[in-house]
């Protein structure tokens, strides 16, 4: 308990460690106001300890640099970063807007009619709300919380205000604290000890306020012993006027337990998504990340697992298809921070027509983590000679009682193949993507069944460049 | 030219990575953490060698140098500020050349010797290997004093059409001293370079490769290290392979002892054009004590489909089985160590003349065995 109440203090010490919190605020028609964050905050109702952290994240935001490296974002204008966190009136858009090609993508993948709207964030809102209530009363029945943010900030109110953004602070980057600023909507869900949930709890199903899935912030915990997987987005392409996704997730991984995060991620293709997701994994715990990125202009995903437990675990799994003009910027961190703790990763990358997929990683051996374990493996296509494949990963080891192994490969489909399939009857276009396919395939094969097949749709349509 | 001397503060980081990454890690480049000063001063020692094949063309530098075709279009070296340092103020280097066709297979040495006299050495070096000649060349840093020196060499090779040439270079440096090392490896069609790199001394030992390989051509690096004590190791490779089935193989063996750290950065740089071109990095590290620091950042950069590219790097103790085995033989184990290094260590020592291999041998010895000295 007294660890707690620190842990509480280490919080609010941010809020003070600000030299002049608010002295931005003159910055009053261009940039991002305290005024806005005010107006953000009374709209939700906040208590007064959530506005204060908004305020200090707005300030932090201000302090902080882009970051020198990774792909080119001066598209995106920080300077008049309030166009995207609050569209003024006239920005409003209708069906008609919407871009041909994501209404053509919603027929392709079989997107029932009733969420077309929805996803284009044009309709009312979507119809789930009955699915979402009844997954809520089922697993409430075993002490699950399963809620949107914006109503735990009231009911869970010592639990968030003890984990929310402890895992990614502020500090963490610029996106990080605009996020603290400006968040809203997102899941909230609370798993007790001991608990299995048995059906995987999907985030598309649930109610959101209105501008979430932009600045959406996730928060899970589970208890010890529990287990949960958790589903996020979808494989449909969801369109947004405002143009930026920030959002963060922060998993809290107890003793023993294990959490599974999925994630389908297909943003229209005029995105910039630069989104935080971390887990803290505990003793014996696992978490288990299952990523798929298809969508956004660009995006900057790198989930990291902190395993500071002994014996805790990660397995992290990604997929990213990087098509003409997209700038897929993915990969993963994990930081051994107690012995015996293992890690793997196993990346597959594919990039056609002009686009850049891109590798970024880290494993990290702290001097204490002695008799851990990683293995990475990333795997890269490239379909074409337009596009671009690279890999960046770091290694830092500081201790020697390690086992680390690291492989990387880019490779091309060889003619062979492609020959083979041929001379049994299957044309060329079909041949790659068979091809494509079973390069996948040991991601696909780790998604529920209706996400595999969605996945492998993707990818067809991917080839066939009937998106972007 | 004689007498003078030029004073120079490092400024610079040095081996930035082609591409970055995490701010927060700091391994985006390295940096000194005490001001380097340079003082140039003339290096009054013999280094080249007084029996040669007379057809080479060989004279040390300073001396006349023509380099148009033979400068790289691209930054390279540990630092710009170094390269430019050393291009116009070199107190040692060589200029070589070997005529077209001619086959020299004796080994040319070439060996600095520096000393409290000779403290501080930037050489220039340019190795011309016109079409289809072959030349085998080995550069050697030593000290024979204790008192702690600086160095930063600056080698360029070019390859013509056909050529072979294989630069073999032995750092030997006392303690405190500071080794930088660029180099720029051009390979032209169906040409091939060989970089034996053999790190052994000095306190900081930052080194840096660049080569670009045209069609046909093949550049390797083959490379080892020991690290033990304080040393600070920071080596930088970047293979650009521009030309249709250019080949390039970079392997780095190395192994840390006491508080010694290293970074390894290697980087396969694929451009467009490049096709059916075969790339491979490796880089083996064995961790001798739970005090070093390993870290590594292999890249691999591709702009092309038809290509194969792979890059692997493990870390980890000496195999615990191994050492048992040969500790049951009688050995004790710091000898038992000893032998599975240099085990680790057979390929790039493999390359070396034989002389030479026995001496390096015994220096590996030595090194492990007695650290606290």
């Amino acid at each position: 308990m007294s660890q707690k109440k620190t842990y509480v203090a280490d919080i609010e010490r941010e809020l003070y460690d600000q030299k002049n919190p608010f002295t931005y605020s003159y910055k009053a028609e261009q940039g991002l106001t305290e005024e806005i964050i005010r107006e953000i905050s009374a709209q939700k109702n906040e208590p007064q300890w959530m506005l204060d952290f908004r305020l200090a994240s707005l300030a932090t935001y201000h302090q902080l640099d882009l970051p020198p490296w990774g792909p080119d974002i001066t598209e995106l204008d920080v300077d008049n970063i309030v166009t995207y966190v609050k569209p003024t009136v006239d920005r409003k858009y209708t069906w008609d807007d919407i871009p041909a090609d994501i209404k053509q993508t919603f027929d392709l993948l079989g997107i029932p009619k009733a969420e077309h709207e929805f996803l284009a964030g044009v309709g009312a809102q979507y119809d789930s709300e009955v699915v979402y209530h009844s997954i809520q009363e089922s697993v409430a029945k075993e002490g699950v919380v399963y809620l949107d943010m914006e109503t735990a900030v009231h009911e869970y109110e010592d639990l968030v205000r003890e984990h929310f953004m402890s895992l990614v602070p502020p500090r963490d980057h610029k996106f990080a604290a605009l996020h603290g600023a400006v968040w809203s909507g997102g899941s909230f869900v609370y798993v007790p000890a001991g608990v299995n949930v048995e059906i995987p709890l999907q985030s598309y199903f649930r109610s959101n306020a209105p501008g979430a899935g932009q600045f959406e912030h996730t928060l899970i915990i589970v208890e010890p012993g529990s287990y949960l997987h958790f589903i996020e987005g979808c494989s449909a392409p969801r369109y947004s006027v405002n143009n930026l996704h920030a959002g963060c997730v922060e998993l809290f991984v107890r003793e023993g337990s294990t959490l599974r995060y999925s994630t389908i991620e297909n943003w229209s293709r005029n995105m910039f998504n630069l989104n935080t997701k971390r887990a803290l994994v505990d003793k014996d715990a696992s978490i288990e990340w299952v990523s798929g990125s298809f969508g956004s202009k660009v995006s900057m995903l790198y989930p990291m697992s902190i395993l500071r437990g002994e014996r805790a675990r990660s397995e992290f799994i990604g997929v990213t298809f990087a098509g003409g003009g997209q700038v897929l910027d993915t990969g993963a961190k994990v930081v051994h921070a107690a012995p015996y703790t293992s890690s793997t990763i196993n990346t597959k990358s594919i990039s056609k027509g002009g686009g850049t997929a891109i590798y970024r990683g880290l494993v990290k051996i702290n001097k204490n983590a002695h008799h851990s374990k990683s293995t990475v493996t990333c795997e890269s296509l490239i379909l074409d000679n337009e596009s671009v494949s690279d890999t960046i990963p770091v290694m830092q080891i500081d201790t020697d009682e390690v086992d680390l192994g690291h492989e990387a490969k880019i490779g091309r489909i060889s003619d062979e193949a492609i020959f083979y399939l041929m001379s049994r009857g299957i044309d060329e276009e079909e041949a790659k993507a068979m091809i494509v396919r079973g390069f996948v395939e040991p991601i696909s094969k780790e998604l529920p069944l209706e996400y595999a097949v969605e996945m492998n749709n993707l990818v067809k349509l991917e080839l066939e460049g009937t998106i972007g | 030219m004689r007498g003078y001397t030029v004073e120079k503060t490092m400024t610079e980081a040095l081996n930035t990575l082609p591409r970055l990454s995490f701010r927060w890690l700091g391994l985006n480049h390295f940096s000194f953490q005490d001001e380097i000063q340079i003082a140039i001063k003339p290096y009054t020692e013999r280094y080249l060698p007084t029996d040669f094949d007379s057809s080479l063309i060989l004279h040390a530098i300073p001396g006349s140098l023509d380099q148009k075709g033979i400068l790289p279009r691209e930054a390279f070296g540990v630092s710009k500020e170094l390269v430019e340092l050393t291009k116009e103020n070199p107190n040692g280097g060589f200029y070589l050349e070997v005529p077209q066709g001619k086959r020299i297979l004796e080994p040319l040495y070439v060996q600095y010797r520096l000393s409290d006299e000779n403290d501080t050495l930037l050489d220039q070096s340019i190795i011309v290997a016109q079409e289809k000649s072959e030349i085998t060349v080995v550069v050697e840093y030593l000290t024979t004093s204790k008192s702690p020196v600086f160095h930063h060499g600056l080698t360029k090779i070019v390859a013509a059409d056909g050529a072979k040439v294989n630069l073999i270079k032995l750092q030997r440096l006392g303690a405190n001293s500071v080794h930088l090392d660029s180099h720029y490896v051009n390979v032209g069609p169906y040409g091939s370079v060989r970089y034996v790199q053999v790190e052994l001394g000095s306190k900081y030992a930052i080194t840096n490769y660049l080569g670009r390989v045209a069609e046909n051509g093949t550049a390797n690096v083959d490379a080892m290290y020991l690290g033990n004590q304080e040393q600070v190791l920071d080596l930088s490779y970047h293979m650009i392979h521009d030309g249709y089935r250019s080949e390039s193989d970079i392997l780095v063996r190395g192994a840390l002892k006491d508080k010694a750290r290293k970074v390894f950065r290697g980087t396969l740089d694929f451009k467009r054009g490049a096709r059916l071109a075969n790339g491979n990095e490796e880089e083996h590290v064995l961790l001798l004590d739970p005090t070093v620091k390993s870290d590594a950042i292999p890249l691999l950069l591709s702009e092309e489909d038809d290509v194969q590219g792979g890059h692997a790097a493990s870390a980890g103790k000496a195999d615990p089985e191994l050492l048992f085995y040969l500790m049951s033989r009688g050995l004790n184990e710091e000898e038992a160590t000893t032998e599975v290094v240099k085990a680790s260590f057979q390929p790039v020592l493999d390359l070396l003349p034989a002389g030479l291999r026995k001496d390096i041998e015994n220096e590996l010895g030595r090194k492990l065995v007695y650290t606290h000295a």
